[in-house]
């Protein structure tokens, strides 16, 4: 024991400074040896370029993976809102054939445009046809109605 | 002849002779760290892991190792964090596992039972063993390692004055147990 340690011990009056302070833990047999080729096969392993292939691998698998998942994205987001447009579109036409009744040509006529309005000349409304429809209604129409028509 | 640490982390400096370099930085102190560590964790099996860790850490971060402390200092520095990180892992779990194996001294207490620093150095380990971690590895490291002060702040991070008061009252553990157990025999 160094003369420092001793002396520090018997400072301390300790039963230690009378102890002879060797190695109390011994390895076993050959296991240095062993230790060292375990270390080295461990270093090995993580330096291999297998290792580092599988790196590359991984990041271009990773790339790919996040391409993919971008792609599919989008086109879930399309597909989704184009079906989401034609699912409200059904469900309108749906919904007013079963509540027409409560719904008044005003309402309709709010969500119509000057396009939808004009007549065109195929369309034309001729004159036997405005003849025709007043015969079939004339007990509907009173005396001022038919006044403001001439 | 011996070689000394310049030498070694020369070697190992260079590619060509790293993993012959490392080799001999094994070679000289896997012995000093795997009786620290054992003073430390208490079994070979634990010691065997710890010691693999920090001969792996220490592999790897060689080369940053720019010498301002000393490379034994640096080597024990990663050897006591490597243990203190275990014994946080694993409190209590290697009462199963076998015990570091004690130096001839079964053989030697044979021989001369009569003999006091036999006695007391059989019971030493029992008495380590119920130290707490830091004040295992100071007293591995003043006692075992015959550090001086200044180093062992170094590889504990731990003033001086803290670490001498530390050691006192290790000492003074260590005694009261052998006196305990004394009584008993």
């Amino acid at each position: 024991m160094k003369k420092e340690i001793n002396n520090e011990l018997k400072n301390m009056d300790s039963v230690l400074s009378k102890v002879k302070n060797g190695d109390i833990y011994n390895a076993p047999d050959n296991y240095f040896e062993t230790m060292q080729n375990s270390i080295f096969e461990k270093l090995q392993q993580e330096k291999s370029p297998k290792v580092v292939s599988l790196r590359i691998n991984k990041w271009i698998m990773s790339i790919a993976a996040s391409l993919i998942i971008v792609v599919a994205v989008m086109f879930f987001i399309k597909q989704n809102s184009d079906t989401k447009g034609q699912l409200a579109n059904s469900d309108i036409i749906e919904y007013l054939n079963v509540y027409v009744d409560d719904f008044d040509e005003t309402d309709f006529a709010k969500y119509l445009n000057e396009e939808d309005l004009s007549i065109s000349n195929e369309t034309a409304i001729n004159t036997d046809d405005i003849e025709n429809y007043l015969d079939d209604n004339i007990d509907d129409l009173n005396e001022e109605d038919l006044q403001q028509l001439f | 002849m011996k070689v000394t640490d310049e030498q070694i982390i020369k070697l190992i400096n260079k590619d060509e002779t790293m993993n012959a370099g490392f080799k001999m930085l094994m070679d000289a102190y896997q012995q000093r760290l795997y009786h620290h560590i054992c003073s430390m964790v208490g079994s070979h099996d634990d010691t065997d892991d710890v010691l693999q860790n920090t001969f792996i850490k220490v592999f790897k971060n060689i080369r940053k190792f720019e010498g301002r402390s000393k490379l034994f200092t640096w080597l024990y520095r990663i050897a006591t964090n490597e243990a203190n990180t275990f014994l946080k892992k694993n409190i209590r779990k290697n009462n199963f596992l076998e015990s570091c194996e004690m130096n001839n001294l079964t053989n030697s207490m044979k021989a001369d039972e009569s003999s006091n620093g036999e006695y007391i150095k059989e019971i030493l380990k029992n008495a380590l063993e119920e130290l707490p971690p830091k004040q295992k590895a100071i007293f591995s490291l003043r006692y075992f390692e015959e550090m001086n002060y200044k180093d062992m702040s170094e590889v504990l991070g731990t003033s001086v004055g803290a670490l001498k008061a530390s050691y006192h009252h290790a000492v003074k553990k260590i005694e009261n147990y052998i006196n305990r157990v004394a009584i008993y025999q």
